[in-house]
């Protein structure tokens, strides 16, 4: 959880790569949530197999984060 | 519900509710601690240094059985746990980190002083860390060391030659643990561990477990079964969880005297018995009803689960010199026997032979990672043993996605297009 907070600081969303029946994150989603919410972060669920092509309601799902994120925020982006 | 047969699985499940009541008076009331367990953790060692321990399954299988479970599972949901993410060891942090969504049974759980899980999984160090965490309370976890060795016919070894099946290194790395837990336990029990009490115990313990294998042979053996398989698990689940005690050695003996003197009377659980059948996997639940339900239609019979069987085979250590050893040789191996290939399907057909069964059902538990794994194994050894095998997709305390009548016509129609024709 340290890393999610010292990361915090820098991002202006978050993109969560959580397949449905991942047995060790799936279980920290919730926690992960209510500090994003804490830092007024928006972020988005991808529920898809990450192995796999991104599914059409992940697409969604991004789409409708950035269209949620200020357009100043969207000028740079930071994988990781 | 199937109306209780038996005297004894009355008296068992009475005994359950007021050893709860009693556990919660002496938590709240006199402020003693309490240990919240996986089931498969050595309850030996708390009971002795006076720390009651509650097993987590026996919690969320009495939440699901009281179909209390839906309103605890919903709440998972809506907080962004996925439906996939095993239930049956999560219902019950559910019961606590969601305590406002629904009413637990019997009051709920009291705030335990420690936390004990055995690695098996990946989901269960997150659960009971999450758990702890509700409870601001103490984890203990226990390593989980995979088999190298797997020497065919596990059960022909565990009684007399447990050092050598367990393997000396993975012995070793579970008994070290057991004495930090040992250690944690008499800090929070303020006493000390009487080694020869521990030794008592595994022997009454041996008792009980032989006294079930007793059971298990009679009912093997008899014409028809005298007892159904929901109240075999009730009596010797209740005795599990206290198992070497007083009340639980005298229990098994009383549930094999029933038993002994329905089948010499000629009662059968189910006159007319034309079909046995196996259940493979945990317990349905949320159902319990669905095993009695073909009774009357086909004659057919549940005899065997892993309940009353995994006892005797899987928990008797003679040689009892280092008996913190013995305990940990039974500690070490619990899911290998349960679920792995190739030890569970050889076991599990060698149950089969001995029970005359003729007919398998094995759970497809969605979530439950180790317990769905070796499934697949376990029907081709069944099915090339010649037991027609029915899969049952369930999640065995989720009924959210059940459909108990097309469930039951599911059943019916294999009893007659595979096991009849």
């Amino acid at each position: 959880m340290r890393r999610y907070d010292d990361a915090l600081g820098t991002v202006a969303a978050v993109v969560i790569s959580l397949p449905s029946d991942d047995e060790s994150f799936g279980w920290d989603y919730p926690r992960v949530r209510e500090r994003l919410a804490r830092h007024a972060i928006p972020h988005a669920v991808l529920r898809g197999e990450p192995a796999l092509d991104v599914t059409a309601t992940d697409r969604e799902r991004i789409r409708t984060l950035l269209g949620a994120m200020p357009a100043s925020a969207r000028r740079e982006t930071r994988c990781g | 519900m199937a109306e209780k047969q038996l005297e004894s699985t009355v008296a068992a499940t009475s005994f359950q509710k007021q050893w709860f009541g009693d556990l919660r008076r002496r938590v709240f009331d006199e402020r003693r601690p309490y240990a919240l367990v996986q089931a498969d953790v050595p309850f030996e060692l708390f009971d002795l240094l006076e720390i009651p321990a509650v097993s987590n399954q026996w919690w969320a299988s009495l939440v699901a059985a009281k179909r209390l479970a839906p309103a605890f599972l919903d709440a998972m949901t809506a907080d962004g746990l996925a439906d996939q993410l095993c239930r049956y060891c999560s219902l019950g942090l559910a019961t606590t980190r969601y305590a406002k969504a629904g009413e637990a049974p019997w009051g709920g759980l009291p705030a335990p002083r420690l936390l004990c899980a055995r690695l098996t999984c990946d989901c269960i160090h997150r659960v009971f860390s999450l758990w702890a965490e509700a409870f601001d309370a103490e984890l203990f976890e226990i390593d989980n060391p995979g088999a190298s060795e797997l020497p065919p016919r596990w059960w022909e070894l565990t009684r007399h030659r447990w050092r050598e099946l367990v393997e000396p290194h993975r012995l070793e790395l579970v008994a070290a643990t057991l004495e930090r837990l040992v250690e944690r336990l008499e800090s929070i029990g303020a006493r000390r561990l009487d080694r020869a009490a521990l030794r008592e115990r595994l022997e009454r313990v041996n008792r009980q477990e032989e006294t079930f294998d007793a059971a298990r042979r009679l009912i093997a053996a008899a014409p028809a079964t005298p007892v159904r398989m929901t109240e075999q698990i009730a009596n010797v689940m209740a005795t599990q969880w206290v198992r070497g005690t007083d009340w639980a050695v005298a229990h098994a003996q009383h549930f094999y005297d029933e038993l002994r003197e329905r089948v010499d009377s000629g009662i059968a659980a189910c006159p007319g018995e034309k079909l046995r059948l196996m259940w493979v996997g945990a317990g349905l639940w949320h159902d319990t009803d669905f095993y009695a339900a073909f009774e009357d239609s086909h004659g057919a019979v549940f005899v065997w689960s892993m309940y009353l069987a995994f006892g005797p085979d899987c928990y008797i250590r003679y040689g009892l010199d280092d008996p913190l050893a013995a305990l940990a040789s039974r500690t070490a191996s619990f899911n290998e026997f349960l679920h792995n290939p190739p030890w569970a399907a050889e076991w599990i057909v060698a149950q089969a032979r001995e029970h005359r069964i003729d007919a398998a059902l094995v759970l497809h538990p969605k979530s439950m990672k180790p317990s769905a794994t070796g499934r697949r194994f376990i029907e081709r050894a069944l099915e090339e043993a010649g037991i027609p095998v029915l899969p049952v997709e369930a999640d065995v305390v989720d009924a959210r996605a059940w459909d108990p009548a097309a469930a039951r016509r599911a059943v019916r129609r294999f009893l007659d297009e595979r096991v009849l024709q």
